[in-house]
């Protein structure tokens, strides 16, 4: 059986070389173990949303991570969005083995799970599930009847149901545009 | 005429950033990548360079300005071994959240990450200890960084700040016009003491009968010696410092308490034992304040006012938690707050005082001790009652500088300095050569043991250079002696790697053209202190001192506050 995911924190970050690096860097000081992270652009651009799991937890150290992530200078807001009313979802792909008798079971198994199958071949299928992190827990236990030759988990990714607080009063993003209405200046010597 | 010079180089664009922000010293050693900012000095004559003899040292001098002025302190250094060498430096400042820059050389862009000569990832390395760290790999960018580096150094919470600055960056020529300086991550100021809050606090002050007042580095840092002063006085409560926390307020304050902690007190720590509410004013209850987690200050209630929410509920929950600057918690703390006498708990802590006297070998044993060589606590009385408390003290790490905060009484704010969250061995010389340079027209005392004043002796040769006007007080017993406490207390006794063959250190500081002498007897100490005041320039006073005195009251690491030795 998987660890649980006990913590589940959502951060976005100026998007510069190395913050991960830093995030990371300090997760490990506090000596925590990622289960899952997901980094990705959002419609702000230079902006990143990062979501990152953590399998174990009690609760004074995850805010006491969450505080210290804050503090990183490119971060300008996290939270611990475990308990918050958020949508939380990961993506699986698949590989199962399916004889051509079993191509149908395991199509319907995808169906149950509103997932799609993406490719045959003559031994194998591979189906794409997307959905909470338990339906996926859940789906994978599913499957194990077929006999799974491969996994590969996005990890989840969040987002508020409603207003989302990205933290941008707290960062200057830089116009870069204004730069490029001056006349073109080599940047390199 | 020639027109009007309109390009600038990075190096020259980087020192007269530093100009805009107010450097004048600037701590460093020379080295390949960095030289083309050497090479711009001569065109900025307000930065003063001071060349020291090891990287660290530029590190802990720069952090001896920042601690004087509350200004960023800047060393500089080149690429590779001369960046790791300002490590130690940054990360005590980091511990210690003193503001400093570094600036470090950096190999050419075009070869990072090819292990080029004197290559090393110094953002990589230093992300952990720094507050931010940059590396400059556009030109146009260095004076919007400086200045970043500059405010963040200095908002907030201080720490150190890196800018990693390549070479071929430093060489380059632009255009001088067009720099955007726009700071991309300003600091959120804390949100204050809430009303619900400050009601609460009111409750507790009002119903409490044994309460404590703890005074942290935060009141020098925020400057709000005063507003404490006035709360205290004002609440009638007695207080006690942290380690850092001495000099905020006068040690001849009859509300103080004196240091707690491991070291501290015996008075501050049984009150802190049985108090029922308990203050805290910028401090992090490091794990040397609070001995055993799960049983410290059981029966109090805690207030505890930061501005780092990540302290707050770190080590030791608050039953109110003030996310704020002091300044303000404290003026609206002191307008709800009740004068009370306390008068037995005063009489409580005037007892444990009293027996402590009772037994404190500084004041029983005639100043000898077994081993009938003169006690670092008397050395350090007679420094106190010779300098009347008003004296910069720096010092270094070991029992010395506990003898220093126990019994020299800072009368005088921000007069003391020591390395004390990372505990470096090594910082009290070059600290104090900084704190000269920003308080030349004081005098400035480094109490340093023999074990330490190794660390860092080279910086002798600075001294001389720069004549640095700073008194060594150098308490020498032969061995480095706070482990060789811990053997004696908790490891039978067995001396493994703390007896020390010393060289002759009176030879050694004439070497390098500085006066001392050598003290072994009680009664040759005071003119031998009398002289080194009135000595122009730097002098040494060597005092050969008990090699078998331990630091007491201690409380042993991990331990509770009932654990506390009061005697061997």
């Amino acid at each position: 059986m998987r660890p649980k995911r006990a913590h589940t924190i959502l951060a976005f970050a100026h998007n510069q070389p190395g913050v991960l690096y830093k995030l990371l860097s300090l997760i490990r000081k506090k000596r925590y173990n990622v289960e899952t992270i997901t980094v990705g652009h959002t419609h702000v651009e230079e902006v990143s949303r990062m979501t990152i799991s953590f399998s174990h937890g009690e609760g004074n150290k995850i805010e006491q991570i969450v505080q210290q992530i804050d503090k990183i200078t490119e971060i300008p807001k996290t939270e611990d969005v475990t308990y918050a009313n958020v949508i939380n979802r990961e993506l699986v792909l698949l590989k199962v083995k399916a004889s051509p008798q079993d191509r149908v079971h395991v199509t319907a198994t995808t169906q149950i799970f509103g997932g799609k199958v993406i490719y045959v071949a003559p031994a194998h299928m591979i189906v794409e599930i997307t959905g909470k992190q338990e339906n996926i827990d859940n789906a994978l236990r599913m499957f194990e009847e077929f006999g799974i030759i491969g996994v590969a988990r996005t990890g989840a990714t969040v987002m508020y149901r409603e207003e989302e607080d990205m933290g941008l009063d707290r960062i200057v993003l830089p116009e870069r545009r204004v730069v490029s209405l001056k006349p073109k200046r080599s940047r390199r010597p | 005429m020639a027109r009007r010079k309109k390009t600038i180089t990075g190096a020259e664009l980087m020192c007269r950033s530093l100009v805009e922000e107010g450097v004048t010293y600037l701590f460093g050693y020379t080295g390949g990548a960095i030289m083309p900012v050497y090479d711009a000095f001569p065109q900025f004559p307000t930065l003063k360079h001071v060349m020291v003899r090891h990287e660290q040292a530029a590190a802990f001098a720069a952090q001896g300005m920042a601690r004087a002025t509350g200004r960023p302190g800047v060393c500089i250094a080149t690429s590779g071994p001369g960046a790791t060498n300002l490590m130690t430096g940054i990360a005590d400042a980091h511990m210690d959240s003193i503001p400093i820059i570094a600036l470090t050389g950096q190999v050419a862009t075009s070869v990072i990450g090819t292990d080029a000569f004197q290559e090393s990832d110094i953002i990589g390395m230093l992300v952990p200890v720094t507050k931010q760290s940059y590396i400059l790999d556009d030109p146009y960018e260095i004076p919007r960084v400086v200045k970043e580096a500059f405010y963040l150094a200095n908002t907030g919470r201080k720490g150190p700040v890196n800018i990693d600055f390549p070479k071929d960056i430093a060489n380059a020529v632009i255009p001088d016009d067009g720099f955007d300086t726009t700071i991309r991550y300003p600091v959120t100021k804390p949100p204050g003491i809430r009303k619900d809050q400050l009601d609460r606090v009111q409750k507790l002050m009002a119903g409490a009968k044994q309460p404590i007042v703890f005074v942290g580095h935060g009141v020098i840092q925020s400057g709000a010696q005063g507003e404490v002063r006035r709360f205290l006085e004002r609440s009638r409560m007695p207080f006690s410092c942290t380690l850092h926390g001495i000099s905020s307020l006068p040690a001849e304050h009859p509300q103080y308490l004196g240091m707690m902690g491991m070291h501290g007190t015996v008075e501050a720590n049984r009150a802190i034992e049985h108090a029922d509410l308990i203050i805290a004013l910028g401090m992090r209850f490091d794990d040397r304040v609070t001995g055993k987690l799960d049983e410290y200050a059981q029966h109090a209630d805690v207030i505890h006012v930061e501005q780092d929410p990540s302290e707050i509920n770190k080590n030791v929950r608050a039953t109110v938690a003030i996310y704020s600057d002091l300044k303000p918690a404290v003026v609206e703390m002191t307008k709800v707050v009740e004068p009370k006498p306390y008068r037995e708990w005063y009489a409580f802590a005037a007892k444990n005082r009293k027996e402590w006297e009772k037994i404190d070998p500084v004041t029983t044993c005639n100043g000898k001790g077994n081993e009938k060589s003169l006690l670092m606590g008397c050395v350090l009385r007679k420094l106190s009652e010779l300098t009347g408390g008003k004296d910069n003290v720096v010092s270094d790490v070991g029992q010395h500088q506990m003898f220093t905060a126990r019994y020299y009484q800072f009368n005088r704010f921000n007069t003391w300095f020591n390395s004390g969250g990372l505990g470096s061995m090594g910082f009290s010389v070059p600290a104090a050569m900084g704190v000269k340079f920003a308080r030349p027209g004081e005098r400035v005392w480094v109490v340093v043991g023999d074990g330490s004043f190794q660390m860092n002796i080279q910086e002798l040769g600075t001294i001389m250079e720069q004549h640095i006007d700073i008194k060594i007080l150098l308490l020498n017993n032969n061995f480095l002696g706070m482990v060789r406490q811990w053997q004696d207390l908790f490891h039978g006794s067995r001396f493994v790697g703390t007896p020390v063959k010393n060289p002759d250190f009176i030879k050694l500081a004439s070497a390098y053209g500085i006066a001392g002498e050598r003290v072994d007897e009680g009664k040759a100490l005071e003119p031998a202190l009398r002289r080194a005041m009135r000595h122009k320039g730097a002098y040494l006073i060597e005092v050969v001192t008990d090699m078998d005195e331990m630091i007491l009251p201690m409380i042993p690491a991990g331990s509770r506050f009932s654990d506390m030795r009061v005697t061997r």
